[in-house]
């Protein structure tokens, strides 16, 4: 009779832990997926601006034909997002473009009759709707990593993400917001 | 006992009390308007719009919820506390889901007084009818040009139609009162077909559930509610073509009626009813549409992925 009682103790010990495994290893895999999704969403959005450069490029150039510098500029940094592969090339490449494109956003300043320009406008509005959004996607992003290396860091998950070789993730945006806020201005 | 009550009133009532009133000081007003539950579709927490123009605004923003789907929230804030208007618009549009749960064919259109800076924020399926440089053009010419005048009801109004007028256009329906589209283009029915065909359904099996509570008949063998049914099908796929290209109430009424008692009967008679997997498809579905007449139900369950533009005066 004791015997029995220590054996379904055991038993049922086991069978929650076993249980409890299940369950931290199907939320590691669960976050890691939303991780893999948000970074899709971000490319989405980083690919939105790749395609929206030239149209833009085209515009700018009607108006002003001297600034070739920029717009060579403008052209490798686009060819290398172009060739990025892993996703920390590609979050460099975008990063490039981002300065790149403020600076541009800063030479329009010198031509009022661009500034006035329809097509300009429009562009300028997608443009400016499509850092918005890449800023949106990098923050659901950020903070899909960011739980998933909780999860994957805190006991016992740090235990079944080793079994399982979950490790963690660094492919976080760093420093996006100063990235942003004061783009390297040179003339 | 006496100590036991008083302790249990210092938690159940003082301290959520404090607890409420300090963060009332404490946090932002745009960040306290993100807590609350949107009440209306036009929420006027600065206090701009004249009662009659937000009336006009919650009739036309309820029609359009009813024939096309779509979400459009209006809101003024005093100010943005130092949050960017972009940040702003996103965050409240995402916490109050503004559009319906996988549709996500929410719009808000966000004014902040002080800073002077007003946003028209785009559901992610909205942007392709409403791609970023529409809504910048909504902006500046059905927007600014009255708010440099200090008319905030008028560039409200003018913009909130702009954007109706956007988004109807897509769909090919009409709101009441109004006689033909602005721009007329290629109609797609497919969509308000099959929705009004699931209220339907929907409908039918809460009346023939009822029924069934109500007389607790054991049921006969499944074949029997075959009739009602496919009956009930086919009239409620007539619904929407009665409603929207006939334009005929009364037709559309008789049907609506018809459709539901042929189901109810038929889900009535029928012991098991069969799995209604469909029917549930998130209570956003179902938070403004089947009622008529009706005015502002919650809104559905959209997110926005930081589609829109801004503008200031």
């Amino acid at each position: 009779m004791k015997k029995n009682a220590w054996l379904i103790g055991i038993i049922a010990f086991v069978g929650l832990v076993f249980l409890s495994g299940i369950h931290f290893y199907n939320r590691i895999v669960r976050l890691n997926e939303a991780v893999g999704a948000g970074w899709a969403q971000v490319e989405n959005v980083l690919q939105r601006r790749y395609d929206l450069i030239p149209n833009l490029v085209n515009t700018v150039k009607g108006y002003a034909k001297h600034e070739t510098n920029l717009f060579e500029e403008i052209t490798r940094l686009r060819s290398q997002w172009g060739e990025a592969k892993t996703s920390s090339e590609k979050i460099q490449a975008s990063q490039g473009i981002e300065n790149v494109l403020s600076r541009l956003l800063l030479v329009v300043e010198n031509y009022p009759t661009l500034k006035a320009d329809q097509n300009f406008r429009a562009l300028q509005d997608e443009l400016a709707g499509t850092e918005n959004r890449i800023t949106v996607e990098r923050k659901k992003y950020n903070e899909a990593v960011q739980s998933y290396n909780v999860a994957v860091r805190l006991f016992p998950g740090n235990i079944i993400a080793g079994m399982f070789g979950y490790a963690k993730n660094d492919g976080y945006f760093k420093a996006e917001e100063s990235a942003q806020k004061a783009p390297q201005v040179q003339f | 006992m006496i100590r036991r009550r008083s302790f249990h009133l210092l938690f159940r009532q003082t301290l959520p009390a404090l607890f409420c009133l300090a963060s009332g000081l404490a946090v932002p007003r745009a960040l306290a308007l993100d807590e609350s539950k949107p009440a209306h579709w036009v929420t006027d927490d600065a206090g701009i719009i004249d009662a009659t123009t937000r009336q006009k605004m919650e009739r036309l923003l309820s029609d359009l919820e009813r024939q096309a789907g779509f979400e459009v929230a209006v809101v003024t804030l005093k100010s943005l506390e130092g949050d960017s208007i972009e940040n702003a618009a996103n965050t409240l549009f995402n916490r109050w889901k503004i559009g319906k749960k996988g549709e996500d064919n929410g719009v808000l259109i966000l004014v902040a007084v002080e800073d002077r800076k007003v946003r028209i924020e785009t559901g992610y399926g909205v942007e392709a009818i409403l791609p970023d440089g529409a809504c910048g053009d909504i902006v500046r010419e059905h927007i600014v040009p009255y708010f440099k005048d200090g008319r905030y009801s008028d560039g409200l109004y003018q913009g909130t139609t702009a954007v109706i007028y956007r988004l109807i256009r897509d769909k090919g329906v009409l709101l009441p009162g109004m006689e033909k589209l602005p721009a007329p283009r290629k109609t797609n029915r497919g969509d308000a077909t099959g929705a009004s065909f699931i209220v339907v359904l929907f409908l039918s099996f809460v009346l023939g559930k009822y029924l069934r509570n109500r007389f607790k008949t054991p049921a006969p063998s499944g074949w029997v509610s075959l009739g009602p049914v496919l009956f009930g099908g086919l009239d409620a796929l007539f619904l929407w073509h009665s409603f929207v290209a006939l334009n005929n109430i009364l037709l559309f009424s008789i049907l609506c009626v018809l459709g539901i008692v042929a189901l109810g009967v038929g889900f009535f008679v029928k012991s098991t009813p069969r799995p209604m997997g469909w029917y549930g498809g998130g209570p956003g579905g179902f938070s403004g549409r089947g009622r008529f007449g009706g005015g502002f139900g919650g809104f559905g369950g959209g997110f926005s992925g930081g589609g829109g533009a801004s503008g200031s005066w």
